[in-house]
């Protein structure tokens, strides 16, 4: 069946992850940054141990015999969630968020509404889904960030502690501290794409130089950490590791 | 054994995105991504398809490598059309109900609503049917095709046959749409270099840019070509500077980044930096067809402010989208609602096929008056092709309608293709498809039969363009 509910696709995802790092496909990747290793990654290197001797994807092959420690590749490809997992991925990612819109007849799921343009199939023109990572995906999910994030950011900024569930440590929402920070970012990791890090992991760098950037650059009578959540927010749902899997 | 076992990795080609040809890092020094990729296809179809085309259309590709000033429209009919009543019609005086049993063939043209003449109209060289409205006035830009064996009576097969020049496996596409193989080949240079509106795409081998931006309703363009589709962000400046330049910093690649660092991502990532490009091209306002300013557009494909999702909305969809140079190829629909089985074929059918045919007429128009970027007009540089994924019986059914028949036509038009020609035909004994002779294009029992990919490898050698795939012969007949 080619439409698989969101619990589904994220339990194969989480299954999956630590597994798609193949080296013909990392040809864009950063190499510099090491020091990596997800939960998931050593459970997955545990656990899928005996399945050593898989040829992986074009042209792994002679590479088997792996296990023990090395995580190993599964033998399968990427794929981009449809718009039917897409919907129901954003509000478990986002905690109850949708991208609705009101034009002045009520809201409208802009999912429901843009889902011809982006692909969905209709069952009488279109009988196939297209799951390319396409230009209309892509633009689709940095309007659907613009608005959801600022929604959430709004929401979380309102919230108690231990409720955030953008900006999850345990200090004020307000705060800056690093420490602080880079413990929500690793908590947003693992909110949407089932990366467990380590808060110190080198791999969150990036995202927290954003988080200080856009603090540091935030003009008076704007709040510094609202504006690097929503900055950290929108890099989250735009990355490809959210719709890809 | 499981997956997991597998001793022998996929070919690439089961995946073309994920052939390491396509890794930048394989590439020579000094050539970027397209320009190997355009060495390797060459060298490899000199090997494989020297046979198809011969050493003068290879040369005349060849030399088309560096083209850029090129359009290609690609105009779909759905439903399936009545050739009898548009590109092959009969005399009603020698094919009617008194002769329908020999012949096999009823034109219905009695049948028609009255708006609509009782016989074929002359444009010239050769004549079409009572239901093509202003067409006969561009005749002289473009040639029709006639007797093309679709081998199929299913619409999905027939429909995806003709977009990408393979017949399909099952209900599956089993190749690239031809307008993604032209984009490819047309370049990037362009906002959306491919356009698509209710019509199927598909992009198996090609550049992602050359994959279809496809737009469900005219309405939409508007509002896709704008950041969160024109509504207020909230989102300030200063964070929109500091995500562009996270986006452009290379990707983690970390094992646990997981799907992030897939040949898919890098996709994503092409994609998501042509998505701003888009929205800083402010190019939407020359799509706001409800619009006061756009009220010569709508008077000159003739359609109000509030019909914009019509035949003729569409037309001024695809032509706005190449004069305004956000597409340099555009796949549109034109035609809908064409598969009429029972009693509505009389009414409903003719007048959609008329719409279809009188907002493609005013589309020609269109171009053939616009002035080109590069000199010439916007039709000179043109690729025009126009298809339906098989006709309709020739003669009417027991409920007054027609049903599925093999026999086709397409029309194609626009620089580097011979106007004014009706090349093969269809016999007049049921309407089967006649073989011809693709240098003269006449009945030839010596020749092929018509097929989709004569069609598109003409359309595509004729712009100059890579045909090799589809690895057919062009009707030589049309050639300019």
């Amino acid at each position: 069946m080619r439409i698989l509910n969101a619990a589904s696709a994220r339990a194969r995802a989480l299954l999956l992850l630590p597994a798609l790092c193949l080296p013909f496909t990392t040809a864009g990747c950063d190499d510099d940054k090491g020091g990596s290793q997800s939960v998931a990654d050593a459970a997955g290197a545990g656990g899928q141990g005996g399945a050593g001797g898989q040829g992986g994807q074009g042209g792994q092959g002679g590479e088997g015999g792996q296990g023990g420690d090395t995580p190993v590749p599964l033998a399968r490809q990427t794929s981009r969630m449809s718009i039917e997992q897409l919907a129901r991925s954003i509000p478990i990612a986002t905690a109850g968020l949708r991208w609705e819109e009101d034009f002045g007849a009520g809201s409208v799921d802009m999912l429901e509404l843009l889902s011809g343009t982006l692909g969905a199939p209709d069952y009488l023109r279109v009988t196939e889904e297209n799951l390319e990572p396409t230009l209309i995906i892509a633009k689709f999910l940095n309007d659907a960030a613009n608005r959801i994030c600022t929604r959430w950011v709004t929401r979380d900024a309102a919230l108690p502690a231990g409720e955030r569930t953008l900006a999850a440590h345990p200090g004020e929402f307000g705060s800056t501290d690093a420490a602080q920070v880079r413990v929500a970012i690793a908590a947003l990791q693992r909110r949407l794409y089932a990366r467990t890090l380590s808060p110190d992991d080198p791999a969150l760098d990036d995202l927290f130089d954003l988080f200080q950037t856009v603090a540091q650059a935030t003009p008076a009578g704007r709040d510094p950490a609202a504006d690097g959540w929503l900055a950290l927010c929108i890099a989250g749902l735009t990355d490809p590791a959210f719709i890809l899997y | 054994m499981t997956i997991m076992q597998r001793k022998h990795p996929p070919h690439p080609s089961l995946h073309p995105r994920l052939d390491p040809r396509l890794d930048p890092s394989c590439c020579p020094p000094g050539m970027d991504r397209r320009g190997f990729l355009r060495r390797l296809g060459l060298g490899s179809a000199a090997l494989t398809a020297g046979g198809f085309l011969g050493p003068q259309l290879l040369s005349r590709t060849a030399h088309a490598a560096g083209e850029k000033d090129r359009y290609f429209l690609f105009v779909y009919f759905e439903g399936g059309w009545d050739v009898l009543l548009s590109l092959d019609p009969r005399d009603p005086t020698v094919f009617n109900e008194d002769t329908m049993y020999e012949t096999g063939i009823q034109p219905g043209y009695n049948r028609l609503p009255a708006q609509f003449s009782r016989n074929p109209v002359n444009v010239g060289p050769y004549s079409l049917g009572p239901c093509v409205g202003g067409l006969g006035a561009h005749a002289d830009a473009f040639s029709v095709v006639r007797g093309i064996n679709m081998g199929t009576l299913t619409h999905e097969v027939g429909m995806r046959y003709f977009i990408t020049g393979r017949v399909p496996t099952g209900l599956t596409a089993r190749g690239t749409a031809v307008p993604t193989l032209a984009a490819s080949q047309i370049g990037d240079q362009n906002t959306v270099p491919h356009l698509a509106h209710l019509v199927e795409s598909y992009n198996l081998d090609q550049p992602p840019y050359a994959a279809a931006l496809p737009v469900a309703s005219v309405g939409h363009l508007q509002y896709i070509l704008q950041d969160s589709l024109g509504i207020p962000t909230g989102v300030p400046a200063h964070v929109q500077g500091a995500l562009g330049a996270y986006w452009s910093k290379r990707p983690d690649c970390a094992p646990s980044a997981g799907a992030g660092t897939s040949a898919l991502a890098d996709v994503f990532r092409a994609n998501r930096e042509r998505a701003r490009e888009v929205v800083y091209s402010n190019l939407y306002r020359q799509f706001q067809f409800d619009s006061p300013a756009m009220a010569e557009v709508r008077q000159r494909y003739g359609f109000a402010a509030q019909q914009i999702e019509t035949p003729a909305g569409r037309a001024a969809l695809a032509a706005q989208a190449m004069k305004s140079g956000l597409s340099r190829v555009v796949s549109v629909a034109l035609g809908t609602g064409l598969d009429t089985h029972d009693n509505t074929w009389a009414n409903d059918h003719s007048t959609r096929l008329n719409e279809g045919f009188e907002a493609l007429s005013r589309l020609i128009g269109d171009l053939r008056e616009t002035e080109s970027p590069g000199g010439g007009s916007l039709w000179s540089k043109t690729t025009m092709v126009v298809f339906s994924e098989f006709c309709r019986t020739p003669r009417l059914n027991a409920r007054n309608g027609r049903d599925h028949h093999l026999t086709n036509c397409a029309l194609l038009g626009g620089g580097g293709l011979k106007g004014g020609l009706a090349v093969g035909a269809s016999s007049d004994q049921g309407m089967g498809p006649l073989k011809i002779n693709l240098a003269t294009g006449r009945s030839d029992e010596a020749g092929p039969n018509l097929t989709p990919e004569h069609v598109l490898t003409t359309a595509l050698v004729s712009a100059g363009l890579d045909a090799r795939d589809l690895r057919s012969e062009p009707i030589t007949a049309l050639l300019a």
